[in-house]
This record gives C-alpha cells, structure tokens and sequence, in this order.
C-alpha cells in the first residue's frame, strides 16, 4: 500500500516536474520573442525622432535665412550684400540667440575657404556671421545666394548656391 | 495488461502534445525569422534637404543669356527652355548648358563612390499634364545621373513644379538621391 502511494506520489512528482521545465520554456521563449520584437521597434522609433528632430533642424536653419536681415526677398535665398554689410557690424554678433552662423558657396567653388569682407567681396565663399563656439551640434540647409550685378549698364541679380550651419547646444543623439 | 495499454496511451497522449507544442513554438519561431530577415525595401521618402537643394538650384544664374547679355537664365528658366528646344544667345542648345551645370553643381555636393554615404544621384524633368497632343511631346526630356544605384538602403527624393503657360500643363523637375549607409 506504502509502495503503491510512494510510486503515484513520484509519478505526480515527474509530471509536475515536466510541466514547470514546460511552462518556464515556454515563458522564456515568448520573453525572448518579445524582447526581439521590442529592439525592431525602438530602432525604428529613433530612426523616426532622428528624422523629426533633423527637419526641425534644416527648418531652423531656414528661418535665419529667411529673417528679413538676410533674405533677398524669397524664400531660401541670402542677399550676400547684406550678409557682408552686416557682418562688420559686431552689435549682430548675439542678434541671433545660436552659438554660430556660417554661410558657405557650394557652387561656384574654390578649392579654399576665402572669408568675405568689404576688401574682397564677391571674389570670396564663406561668411561667418558668428564664430561657431561651445556647439554640440551643427544644422545645414541649401539655399541661394543673390547679389545685384551689373554688366553693360544694366543692373541683374546673380545667384549662386550655397549652405547655412547654424551651430546650437541642443544635443541631437 | 488493461493498465499497460492505459499506460501507453497516456504516454502516447503526451507525446503528441509535447510535439504540438513544439510544431507551434517553431512555427512562431520561423515567422519571426522571416519578418526579421526579410530584405528591407528600399524607401523613398521625401526630403526637406533634396527639396531645398532643388529650390536653391533653381534659382541659380547660368551663362546662358536670352537675346543680350546680362539677361541670363536661371536652371529653373533652362529647364521650360530646354523643353521648348530653345537656344541661348550665343547659340548653344539650352539642354547642353543645362547638362552641363548641373552635372558640375551636383558634383560639387556630393560625391558619389561605391563605398561612400552617397551611392547615386538622378535628376530628371518631365512633361506633365493635358496630354491631348502627346504623340508630339516626349514626356521625359532631362535625365541626369552619376554612381551605381544598387547598394542603395535609403532614397530620398525632391521635386519641383513648374506651370507652364497652360494651367493644366507644368514641367517638374525631380532629384533622386541614394544613400548607401
């Protein structure tokens, strides 16, 4: 009788056994699963806020360019004769509140960096409108830059292209 | 005899379970292998940057002038010019000179290689809109690229409308950019 009721109580023992390695195999699968399906969307979710917080970068740069102190009158375009006039005058150094502001051409190029000044302007390609310091992270955005010409007694205005970096604090990871 | 049979039934029963189990746990496994595995197609999104590029590019001031100098064409006046067959001035072909600056502008924005962030880059125009005398127009009369397109994970891509004197007429000019990493 004590042999019949130890083998039942072993074999329940077994059984309980089989069902605890089962449902702790079982549960560290669906962990494992969802732990995976976890990282696959928090990769594609800092790929988004990397996306979001880079246009509201290029939108910043935008809208210096497109402040009445350096606009030519349209959108994404830089009156370089004002850039140059302005930028003699140091009480625009902190008119922006960024940590630097450079505008560059890209097209036509020279193969070195010439900073503009009354001296040699137009014949140069980088204005810096304030000196990038204490910056973590740099913006770009594409834009023209105009000037009035004249050839032939006639006044016409000549773009080129060029970039504004707005240099700011604001860490972007 | 009766509870060897019992016995191996249970055993049996057991058995098949323990193996639906595992059939449903593989099953799931391989479904998820196969989403993760999946090649990624390659997306194209539209850009601010590519867009700003092309709005900046536009307005740039070419060597081509119409009838006399200094009234010279923008990329975006070569692009209506190039697809009315226009010349410029001095007689060359509008398509040359805007091939040509946009070849040289381009490149000075990006180089495309086979190992670097940029893989290729395309720039087209195209006639879209009422196209009732369409066996006369060709659709597509602009077609620039540079780099190998495949290794391509990311396209971004601008574009540019440009109404022609018909308001259900308008050229557009899009840039397609592929990067690699």
């Amino acid at each position: 009788m004590l042999s019949f009721s130890l083998s039942v109580s072993k074999k329940s023992q077994t059984k309980i056994k089989e069902m605890i390695f089962m449902v702790a195999f079982l549960a560290i699968f669906f962990v494992i699963v969802g732990l995976f399906y976890l990282v696959i969307t928090t990769s594609g979710l800092k790929q988004s806020f990397y996306e979001s917080s880079k246009s509201g970068s290029i939108l910043l740069a935008i809208k210096l360019a497109d402040s009445p102190e350096m606009s030519c009158g349209e959108s994404n375009c830089v009156d370089t004769d004002k850039l140059v006039a302005f930028k003699q005058h140091s009480a625009y150094k902190n008119f922006w509140l960024v940590d630097g502001i450079v505008v560059k051409r890209l097209y036509p190029s020279e193969n070195k960096t010439i900073e503009c000044n009354v001296g040699n302007y137009p014949n140069c390609n980088t204005y810096t409108i304030k000196s990038p310091s204490n910056y973590s992270s740099q913006d770009s955005s594409y834009l023209s830059l105009c000037r009035i010409e004249s050839k032939n007694n006639y006044l016409y205005k000549k773009c080129d292209l060029g970039k504004i970096i707005v240099y700011t604090s604001r860490e972007i990871k | 005899m009766k509870s060897i049979n019992l016995k191996n039934k249970k055993a049996q029963h057991e058995i098949i379970g323990f193996v639906i189990i595992v059939v449903i746990v593989a099953v799931i496994g391989v479904i998820f292998l196969g989403i993760y595995l999946r090649p990624q197609p390659i997306v194209q999104t539209k850009d601010v940057e590519i867009n700003n590029l092309l709005i900046s590019s536009s307005k740039y001031t070419t060597d081509c002038y119409k009838d006399a100098e200094p009234n010279y064409r923008t990329l975006e006046d070569l692009v209506l010019d190039c697809y009315q067959f226009k010349r410029c001035g001095d007689g060359i072909s509008s398509c040359v000179i805007l091939n040509q600056t946009y070849s040289e502008l381009l490149s000075k924005v990006w180089l495309t290689s086979n190992f670097g962030a940029v893989r290729y880059y395309e720039i087209k125009a195209y006639y879209q809109g009422n196209l009732t005398d369409a066996g006369t127009k060709k659709p597509e009369f602009f077609k620039l690229e540079s780099g190998n397109f495949s290794g391509c994970i990311t396209t971004k891509a601008g574009q540019k409308i440009t109404s022609l004197s018909n308001p259900e007429e308008s050229v557009i000019t899009e840039l397609k950019v592929c990067f690699g990493s």
